[in-house]
């Protein structure tokens, strides 16, 4: 018995330090012109499984140009377009000699870093010098090719060797601008569910690497821009509302900005961007320094002060979504409280309102009741696939009724308005 | 039949000719036949003396009177062989001698020598011709060509009766006949349909811009075919006759100048044709050619809209175009007969065309994927056509009855973007090349309105951003017009504030050979009344089609290279042509609005300046845009083999019949690309990038189908001056080749649109049934009324697909609609008011008009619609003055609106998204009033005046509704003085 206990103890200690040594890397996945709402109405279950582990934001913003060239920029270096100097598709101007991309400032703490990335839009390689991105690899794909971009992505993803790697889908900004930017284009719709399906696979590869379990893997998804009609590039919410994932074995599951506020825009002045809003809301900038702050974890004091070293915009959101085992009191957190977290959209509607929320996937009830308090629909006791729960109220008459959830010993009720 | 039995039927021929005339008369009568059909208007000479006459209406003639001895009858009729006829008048008093055939010249149709007053014989004889066709025909000859004010023939054959015509920069390019789609009418040379090769059009219609007017003797128009006619011919079949073997020496010089009033620059006109027959008259040459160069330029106006939902303008572009277009063509003819039955001859023809073509471009960006911007952009390239070809043709009267002609032709035509920017023609590099600037600041438009996706006014609750609607569209009711689109950015932007953005070259190498062309024909004249024609004919096509793109952007990835912009004012710029005047036709909304721009001197040396500071895209394999352009190139290999038997039968004294049978085989083998996507390969370059590619692999079509092509015409004499023409026909279209190309779809970059071919896309068929009435009034007037109904199945259009994953680009495929017809009525008339006296009988008027309505079921739209591209309404109407000197006339062409193409997006899920007209593509009406003074100065000279465009009415495109254009261009007006010197 006290063998067996000893042992116990030694096979804790194993896998304590096995956590101890699991090697950060980063997997970055970028889907370009991907509206907040968009992907909230589409049917993507791959993102909302990274979604439901980790760390999200459907109010994400872009606080600079929403054009692709100055927002990946942004999002690769860290610094926004006043410093990186990319303010339109063809980057003349650009200032990657004094503003590098996260490989290239990674590498300077810790030059034996593996970077590969996997792009199809060609201006996102071609257009900054190697040793201004610092990737080992750089993978041109076919634009819009998707499944192939997951086919070259997986030889490298089964690289032991990895450290960083970038993958980029361009399929919905392209739908967009053929078809249009909005939840409404079923087109557009349907290149956001082909990217997630595609985001599977790579997940799944990542997951089934040899060395998995002594890696501790930060994954990141964002976008650069929304859209508006078949274009974007000015500042209307449609093309700055933007979104935010991070997911990880030891990522908190957090809704970040939950108030869903708006720090503005450094395009939109006056006001410009509030600095104080801004502290508690992911944008473009974080994504470099959140990474490098995970990457560089183990050199002290890295972040902030690499924020000064580099003159870097972004902040990380490692300290308030990142619980390793030493520090993570216990491995789920969960949502404490009686109110079940609810969004519901859109408001008002005219047949189909969706409600978005967490769940174990029990038994889930609505009800929905008229302004007379009377009920006129309800469904008790079903299970749910996804987070999302769409009740078609195309039936009922104009006016304003209380949708009643049920889910996980918690309720809440909603407003929604109904409108033909 | 051997050589021997050929001989001696000869001898017995020859003696029995002899025999007969071996006997005199004081009176001689006669009938003047050519193949069986009585010849009215033949001059009949008595050799030596001046006595004469002409034959009547049936042909007869009769000289009384002939002094006894022994003379020689001459018989002379244009586009006859003159025939002549020793008699005897001394030993016999009355004789009749029968029937004279007088036949046709080698080509049918020969040089016109006009002996009379200008321009009228040939065009009497086009009215005989047309009244003895056994088709439903008209017939336009070489002097109706001159008297019209056109430059191509195009433009020429659209004063035509229902011809509508498709413009090339205010050029005529192709013509399709009673307003029907452009490639269901034959477009023929000498009887052959011609290979084709244009830009972006890839029918089997043959454009016409290389092809000088001036090469043309006769043009036919056939609106109901017969047997021995291609089957390939919905709409009809127009036959251009090149200018044949002189029948006398003739020289005909033409010197023109003049001046495009639009592009402000001399234009110039030069052609000659030249022929001689030797003085046995077996031996009869022609040759001629044409040099026709003039400056053009367009006002254009483009809008370009954005998502498929609503009408929201993406793109506001003003389009100043100019160029010079050179087209030279050469034209000869060799004859020889070494006697009346044999008759060989040898043709070759060669044309070209250089289009050396600019634009300077402004763009309000109103959606993109830089943000809402201002672009200035110049365009630059020499677009070459190329068109050879010749053909051998041997007639042999075997006997009375039996005549056998053959034909072996071999054509040859390309197109391609010629030697810019690179100087040799080699270079991959060269292309259509634009040069594309960029306003330095992002811009937000302040005249764009609130809406929702759908262009509506946003409920409460519901999403809405700007947009830019024009006209009805603008839900606030305070749309612009299109001709006072007002764009107003919330930052100036000045003619510097642009700077370098890109240089991309399209490439185009487009040929196509028709190798051989054979045909062997037989006519066999079983009596009076009963003629049979049998045939077999044989084609072998091949061809390819390239399309690429170069791109040079600034080299920003390069460490040891400044990223710097590259502004505007580095370079040498001018002022844009017509930019102080741009669409003064709209008022003066767009005046002064293009920016300078590159020099054509700048736009040739920018690449090289630049040099490194460049970094190029090749569209190889390697290229991330590599899967749009895979199906850009494909080759093909076509035979077809016809076989045709059909009687002509005079039933009677009023009834005439022709009808059989045409079969045709076609066999065609194809091949594009698409990629092979099962193996990804890695590619590294020398400098380390890697590239993840897919090799492109060979998709083949092998299709063979036959098509059953019977048809049946009936004229009814009602009486001498009146006949009713009935036909009833099969006649098929055979889908081109981009239309059934196999692998991936090919990418238009201008369109933004992939057009994905179809390998199991049927040909059209056609069940075509006519009537028509023709009144003849004199020798030169005639009345036509007709009708026609056309049943057609698989008509073939484009409809968006939704059977791909990669549609982040409209894809479009061509698909069959099964039921359609096109039911219309013509009517026309050429009168000369020669009922009048004095100077006004000089004048007279023709006019034409047709009228049709058409109908087709688009799948998943509830209503029939108009079929696409048939035009409602076209007519012409023309007035002139002959007299004495003075020729001169005015002539209007209108042709109406039609359908150009169903928008006919289909999503997933939401299945058709249009189940009205309103984002169907339309053609607007179009005007064109052309003026033509000649005066024959002396002898052989001939002034000349051609004003044409007066009425400057534009090339109009819109979606839905007229208010809301898609493209507008303007050509302005163009004027040309000129010398004409005939021997």
């Amino acid at each position: 018995m006290k063998k067996l206990h000893l042992l116990f103890v030694l096979l804790l200690a194993m896998s304590v330090s096995a956590m101890a040594t699991q090697k950060r890397k980063v997997l970055f996945i970028g889907i370009d012109g991907t509206r907040s709402d968009a992907l909230q109405s589409a049917n993507t279950p791959n993102i909302d499984a990274l979604i439901a582990h980790g760390a999200y934001s459907y109010d994400a913003w872009c606080l600079g140009i929403t054009v692709s060239g100055p927002s990946w920029s942004s999002m690769f270096t860290g610094v926004w377009y006043p410093k990186h100097g990319v303010t339109d598709n063809s980057y003349s101007g650009s200032q990657f000699d004094k503003y590098h991309e996260y490989p290239a400032l990674a590498k300077q703490y810790k030059p034996g870093l593996y970077a590969a990335e996997v792009m199809e839009w060609p201006p996102l390689i071609d257009n900054i010098a190697n040793i201004y991105d610092g990737y080992n690899v750089r993978i041109h794909v076919p634009d819009g090719g998707t499944t192939t971009t997951g086919t070259a992505a997986l030889t490298y993803l089964a690289d032991t060797n990895v450290d960083i790697m970038t993958i980029y889908y361009d399929k919905v900004d392209l739908t967009g601008h053929s078809s249009g930017f909005s939840p409404l284009n079923p087109a557009y719709i349907s290149a956001i569910e082909s990217v997630d399906a595609n985001i599977g696979t790579v997940i799944a590869a990542l997951h089934a690497r040899p060395t998995y379990a002594y890696e501790d893997w930060l994954i990141l998804l964002m976008t650069d821009h929304g859209g508006i009609l078949t274009g974007h590039g000015a500042n209307t919410d449609q093309e700055r509302h933007i979104w935010f994932i991070a997911d990880g074995t030891y990522i908190a599951h957090k809704q970040l900005n939950l108030a869903g506020t708006d720090p503005g825009s450094y395009r939109i002045t006056p006001p410009g961007v509030d600095t104080t809003i801004l502290k508690s809301v992911p944008v473009q900038t974080d994504i470099a320094v959140t990474a490098l702050h995970f990457l560089l974890y183990d050199i002290p004091g890295i972040y902030p002060s690499i924020i000064t070293t580099d003159s870097l915009d972004g902040k990380s959101w490692l300290d308030s979504i990142y619980f390793p085992p030493t520090i993570m009191p216990t491995a789920v957190q969960p949502l404490a409280g009686t109110n079940l977290a609810v969004k519901m959209y859109p408001n008002p509607t005219t047949n189909l309102v969706t409600l978005w929320f967490e769940h174990s996937n029990t038994n889930i009830s609505y009800s929905v009741i008229n302004a007379m308090g009377a009920l006129v629909k309800q469904e008790n006791n079903f299970q749910m696939s996804g987070l999302k729960l769409n009740i078609d109220l195309g039936s009922l008459s104009d006016g304003t009724y209380i949708i009643h959830v049920e889910a996980d010993n918690k309720t809440v009720d909603k407003k929604v308005v109904i409108k033909h | 039949m051997n050589l021997a039995r050929i001989l001696c039927r000869l001898i017995i021929i020859i003696t029995f000719s002899w025999c007969h005339s071996a006997i005199g008369q004081t009176t001689v009568k006669g009938q003047i036949v050519s193949n069986g059909v009585s010849l009215p208007g033949v001059s009949v000479a008595v050799l030596k003396t001046n006595i004469g006459t002409t034959s009547n209406e049936d042909g007869k003639f009769e000289i009384a009177g002939v002094p006894v001895g022994t003379f020689s009858l001459r018989f002379t009729y244009l586009g006859y062989d003159t025939l002549y006829k020793d008699v005897d008048f001394g030993t016999e008093r009355d004789a009749d001698l029968g029937k004279l055939n007088m036949r046709k010249t080698a080509r049918e149709m020969k040089a016109v020598t006009v002996t009379g007053k200008y321009a009228e014989g040939s065009a009497q004889e086009a009215i005989m011709l047309t009244k003895k066709s056994t088709r439903i025909e008209t017939v336009v000859s070489r002097e109706n060509l001159q008297k019209l004010p056109d430059k191509n023939i195009a433009e020429a054959v659209q004063r035509v009766a229902g011809v509508k015509m498709e413009r090339n920069k205010g050029e005529g390019s192709n013509v399709s006949l009673r307003g029907t789609p452009g490639d269901w009418t034959a477009t023929l040379v000498n009887g052959d349909r011609l290979p084709t090769a244009d830009e972006d059009n890839p029918t089997r219609t043959f454009e016409f811009e290389v092809f000088p007017s001036n090469l043309v003797d006769y043009i036919f128009v056939t609106r109901s075919i017969t047997p021995d006619i291609e089957g390939d011919n919905i709409g009809g079949a127009i036959n251009f006759q090149t200018i044949g073997p002189a029948e006398k020496k003739i020289l005909k010089i033409n010197a023109g100048g003049g001046q495009n009033l639009i592009a402000g620059k001399p234009l110039y006109d030069l052609n000659f044709v030249y022929g001689d027959i030797s003085k046995n008259k077996k031996l009869s040459f022609s040759i001629a050619a044409s040099d026709y160069t003039r400056p053009y330029g367009a006002d254009a106006f483009q809008l370009v809209y954005g998502s498929p939902f609503n009408h929201g303008i993406n793109k506001v572009e003003l389009k100043d175009y100019f160029g010079e277009r050179v087209t030279l063509g050469g034209n000869a003819t060799l004859q020889y007969r070494p006697n009346d039955r044999l008759k060989i001859a040898a043709h070759i023809m060669a044309g070209k065309m250089d289009d050396d073509k600019y634009q300077y471009k402004l763009n309000y960006n109103y959606s993109d994927g830089s943000g809402q911007r201002i672009r200035m952009l110049g365009t630059h390239g020499v677009l070459q056509r190329r068109i050879y070809g010749g053909d051998i043709t041997a007639e042999y009267q075997i006997n009375p009855k039996l005549t056998i002609n053959t034909k072996i032709a071999s054509y040859q035509n390309s197109f391609q973007y010629g030697p810019f920017p690179y100087g040799n023609n080699s270079d991959y590099r060269n292309g259509y090349v634009t040069y594309d600037f960029i306003s330095n600041s992002l811009l937000e438009f302040k005249d764009m309105v609130n809406t929702n996706f759908f262009g509506q006014i946003a409920k409460p609750g519901e999403q809405s951003g700007p947009i830019k609607l024009i006209g009805k569209d603008d839900p606030y009711g305070h749309g612009d017009n299109y001709k006072s689109i007002h764009p107003m950015p919330d930052i100036a932007v000045t003619a510097k504030d642009y700077h370098f953005y890109q240089v991309f070259s399209q490439y185009n190498h487009t040929i196509e050979k028709d190798p051989v062309v054979a045909q062997l024909n037989g006519i066999y004249k079983l009596n009076d009344k009963i003629t049979i024609k049998a045939g077999i004919k044989g084609r072998y096509k091949e061809g390819s089609r390239e399309q690429s793109l170069y791109q040079w952007i600034q080299q920003v990835g390069n460490p040891t290279i400044p990223t710097d912009p590259l502004p505007i004012q580095h370079f040498q710029l001018q002022d844009a042509p017509r930019n102080s005047s741009f669409l003064s036709e709209f008022g003066q909304a767009y005046e002064n609005k293009l920016v300078p721009f590159l020099t054509p001197g700048q736009m040739g040396s920018l690449i090289n300046r630049l040099g490194d500071t460049l970094r190029t895209y090749t569209m190889d394999k390697y290229n991330q845009d590599y899967r749009l352009w895979v199906g850009g190139h494909y080759q093909y290999a076509e035979t077809t083999l016809a076989g045709y038997m059909m009687a002509e039968v005079n039933a009677g004294e009023r009834w005439k019949l022709v009808g059989g049978l045409r079969v045709e085989e076609t066999a065609l083998h194809e091949t594009g690309d698409s990629l092979n996507v099962d193996t990804l390969l890695t590619y590294i370059d020398p400098t380390g990038n890697y590239f993840s590619y897919y090799e492109p692999k060979k998709q083949i079509l092998d299709r063979t189908y036959i098509a059953i092509l019977p048809s049946l015409n009936a004229d009814y004499t009602i009486n001498k001056n009146s006949q009713l023409r009935l036909a009833a026909s099969r006649t098929f279209h055979r889908p081109n080749f981009e239309e059934t190309k196999p692998g991936a779809p090919i990418y238009y970059v201008d369109k933004q649109e992939l057009y994905l071919g179809n390998t199991k896309l049927n040909p059209t068929y056609s069940l075509n049934f006519d009537a028509t009435y023709q009144l003849f009034i004199g020798k030169k007037d005639l009345i036509t009324f007709g009708g026609y109904y056309k049943y057609v199945t698989d008509h073939i259009l484009s409809a968006i697909t939704d059977a791909d994953d990669a549609a982040s680009l409209i894809i479009l495929q061509y698909k069959n609609v099964k039921k359609s017809f096109i039911a219309g009525i013509e009517a026309s008339a050429d009168k000369h008011f020669d009922f009048l006296n004095g100077f006004w009988s000089g004048f007279g008027i023709n006019a034409n008009i047709t009228y049709s309505y058409s109908q087709m079921q688009v799948p998943g739209r509830p209503k029939a619609q108009a079929m696409s591209e048939q035009t409602p309404l076209l007519y012409n109407i023309g007035v002139y003055y002959e007299k004495g000197r003075v020729s001169t006339k005015l002539a209007l062409n209108y042709t109406g609106p039609y359908l150009m193409s169903p928008n006919l997006v289909s999503l997933k899920g939401v299945g058709l998204v249009h189940k009205d007209t309103d984002f169907d593509l339309y053609r607007g009406e179009m005007y064109s009033l052309d003026y033509m003074l000649s005066v024959k100065a002396f002898k052989h000279f001939t002034v000349y005046a051609e004003a044409n465009n007066l009425l400057d009415s534009p090339y109009k495109t819109y979606i839905g509704q007229e208010w809301r254009p898609k493209r507008i261009e303007y050509y302005h007006q163009r004027v040309q003085v000129g010398l004409k010197f005939e021997l």
